[in-house]
């Protein structure tokens, strides 16, 4: 959705993502960073479980997936995960999701490859994607974009950093 | 909160700033996979050099990397960025030659990172 003051998302049913931020719906200016807060009625009341957004991680250490994981459900998102590459896909022939976070560097297939298994899809192309890379390298970086990455994270990731940046996403893909 | 060298080995505002992202619950059983983890990536990493297989060096480095930066551990991070630079370029003597350093590092890490845990649970 977008107005005149740029693009928002609603946020009910997220006490966390409220947390973050005092009320029910985010803004965002124009490139996509959260400026301002709007006071909203949170309707979403018992139905909140069915309204979480879905999120893939896929990520092969354990120890960032369990962070990655933490973080997300924390700021109660959905949130399955998968081991490697090719566990990425299966999932993503099997349920329908959000947005999917992606490692990079993975044994098998790796998180371009995943990526542009989600733009092949049927309805992929709109689906946020995002990198959670330490690759860093220029060509890297670029190789990430050329398939079509809707944000890149760094590693160590920061919770407010990986909200911000997954929420400037939905908000894009929504608008 | 431990102190003197131990502390020196790790980097405590990383682990501050984990353990506000995360929940301080969680940081005992974090830590603890982050140190298998690990220990099971340099072995993989010594039982690939008998025959230079470099490119399982340089992934397991490049995880090792990524993880230690996630704890602080920045003298096991800075050994694996150059260990895996080495690996990609095909150097398999300067990979050989950093090992015992990254044993040392990371020997050095699990005692900073237990002793901080040892001070959360206390």
């Amino acid at each position: 959705m977008k107005d005149e003051s740029g693009f928002h998302l609603s946020v009910v049913g997220m006490p966390s993502l409220r947390a973050l931020a005092p009320q029910g719906r985010i803004r965002f200016d124009s490139q996509f960073r959260a400026t301002t807060w709007e006071e909203t009625t949170n309707d979403a009341g018992d139905d909140a479980a069915e309204h979480r957004v879905h999120i893939l991680v896929a990520e092969d250490d354990p120890t960032t997936r369990m962070i990655l994981r933490n973080m997300l459900e924390k700021a109660e998102f959905a949130v399955t995960t998968a081991n490697d590459g090719t566990e990425a896909v299966a999932a993503l022939r099997n349920g329908a999701f959000d947005l999917v976070l992606l490692d990079i560097q993975m044994p098998g297939m790796n998180g371009i490859d995943v990526a542009r298994h989600v733009r092949r899809a049927a309805g992929g192309a709109k689906i946020p994607v995002i990198a959670v890379t330490s690759e860093t390298e220029d060509d890297q970086v670029d190789a990430m974009l050329a398939v079509g990455f809707d944000g890149i994270m760094g590693k160590p990731v920061r919770r407010d950093d990986l909200i911000r940046v997954i929420l400037a996403a939905l908000a894009h893909a929504a608008a | 909160m431990a102190t003197g060298n131990a502390m020196e080995t790790i980097d405590p505002q990383i682990l501050a700033d984990l353990e506000r992202d995360t929940s301080r619950d969680l940081i005992p059983e974090l830590v603890q996979l982050y140190l298998d983890t690990a220990a099971a990536r340099a072995g993989r990493m010594t039982a690939a050099l008998p025959d230079a297989d470099l490119a399982v060096i340089a992934s397991e480095a490049h995880a090792l990397k990524s993880s230690s930066a996630t704890f602080g551990a920045f003298e096991v991070q800075r050994l694996s960025l150059k260990i895996e630079n080495h690996a990609l370029e095909g150097d398999a003597a300067a990979v050989t030659a950093l090992m015992p350093e990254l044993s040392r590092a990371m020997a050095a890490a699990n005692t900073a990172l237990r002793a901080y845990v040892d001070d959360l649970t206390e």
